[in-house]
């Protein structure tokens, strides 16, 4: 999961869009506060706290909001052909928000759905409170008024189909959309139109990277014979990334005639992520995984129609033989990490 | 009560309809305002004798967009 692009994109669209309503809503509720306190004989400023009350809160609640669509998301995905279906779909939508974002076509705009008016007018009323606690409480209802690139993020959300990837992916968002709130926010001001635009700009690619990959990782796991990978396979220029290592050569021939592949399974994908087998000869596929599981350890082979589960600390074995010459493609369930067996 | 239709430019997101719809609401005069982040544009419900299009325009535009009577 890329979660650096998730926390850019929360830094670059969170000056601009999220700021845009929220920032104004703090600002009042932070005036209405203070007339109070000049009521009641006090004149000391005090922007810090009631801030950080309102970021505090905000994220805490799109840390629940995460871990409820992930919930959601995993309840859609019974099976993998449902969860390919709804990653697609999210998918689709991130890339068509993307769209928005990098303003490709006004028809794009409609895609974005606009919180209904009774939420922002509670929103509203809430900012206008003199309550202590109204600078907290106007940050946990900020859920209800989702700006575009944040349903962007909701929907990436439900696609991890894992409640603590949810909340992990909404949380980030925050986080990035954070820094701007504590006073950053003058800077688009000073900077004007054409920075925020760049901003808005950057943000849509981010959305958009985010959408691909995602639809690109549905692709895979549905065994598709189009993919980044294979038009990077296919195509007539080839960038070696690698740095001229290859990470693992033909796995040893065991006495007994089969191929033994030893693969860790890590939080964040397979080492090695490349091996190469003999065709014909059977393999056995050793997958490793350690304490800490992430969303490498739903493993699938789509082409073979393998998937399994793995528990931490263990060590589970696949076979099976590969017929033809070419490459067979294991991966997470979300298509995000990949595991290359080139067979020749 | 009068209706009128303003085209908007210079939103970027659903966020800045709310903005718009808030800041002309706290207008008085001004019944409702209901803003399209989709069709660029807001519909407002207001007292012709409290409040002028200027004054809407003028508004719209201290929010950050800018606005043309459509009809």
């Amino acid at each position: 999961m890329d979660f650096w692009v998730v926390f850019l994109t929360g830094l670059t669209v969170g000056g601009v869009s999220c700021m845009a309503v929220q920032g104004g809503l703090l600002a009042s509720t932070i005036a209405a506060r203070e007339e109070e306190d000049i009521r009641a004989g006090l004149h000391h400023k005090h922007n810090l706290w009631p801030t950080l009350a309102f970021l505090t809160t905000k994220f805490i609640a799109y840390l629940i909001l995460g871990f409820i669509l992930g919930s959601f998301g995993s309840a859609l995905s019974l099976s993998d052909s449902a969860r390919i279906v709804m990653q697609i779909a999210a998918a689709l939508y991130m890339i068509v928000v993307a769209l928005n974002l990098l303003n490709v076509h006004p028809i794009f705009r409609y895609a974005i759905i606009q919180p209904p008016r009774f939420l922002s007018k509670l929103v509203r009323s809430q900012s206008k409170s003199k309550d202590l606690f109204a600078p907290a409480a106007l940050g946990a209802l900020t859920v209800f008024i989702p700006c575009g690139t944040t349903l962007a993020m909701e929907a990436l959300a439900i696609s991890s189909g894992n409640p603590f990837l949810g909340a992990a992916i909404m949380g980030m968002f925050v986080l990035g959309t954070s820094p701007l709130f504590l006073g950053l926010g003058f800077l688009t001001t000073v900077l004007g139109d054409a920075f925020r635009t760049k901003f808005l700009k950057l943000a849509g690619v981010g959305v958009l990277y985010l959408g691909i990959t995602s639809l690109n990782g549905a692709l895979v796991v549905a065994g598709s014979p189009v993919t980044l990978q294979t038009i990077a396979d296919n195509s007539p220029i080839q960038i070696d990334l690698s740095g001229g290592v290859t990470e693992q050569q033909n796995g040893p021939l065991a006495a007994n005639g089969i191929q033994q592949v030893n693969v860790q399974v890590l939080p964040n994908g397979y080492s090695p992520g490349y091996v190469q087998v003999r065709v014909g000869v059977p393999v056995q596929l050793n997958l490793t995984t350690g304490s800490r599981l992430g969303c490498a350890s739903s493993f699938r082979i789509p082409s073979l129609g393998i998937a399994r589960n793995l528990g931490p600390n263990t060590t589970s074995t696949i076979e099976f033989t590969p017929e033809q010459k070419g490459k067979i493609i294991g991966t997470c369930s979300m298509g995000m990490f990949y595991l290359i067996m080139e067979v020749v | 009560m009068d209706k009128k239709k303003f085209k908007i430019t210079g939103m970027h997101c659903s966020s800045c309809a709310i903005t718009i719809d808030m800041d002309l609401e706290d207008l008085p005069g001004i019944k409702k305002a209901q803003t399209s982040y989709a069709k660029g544009e807001t519909e407002v419900e207001f007292d012709a004798s409290k409040v002028t299009n200027n004054l809407i325009q003028e508004t719209i535009k201290k929010s950050g967009y800018t606005a043309v009577v459509v009809n």
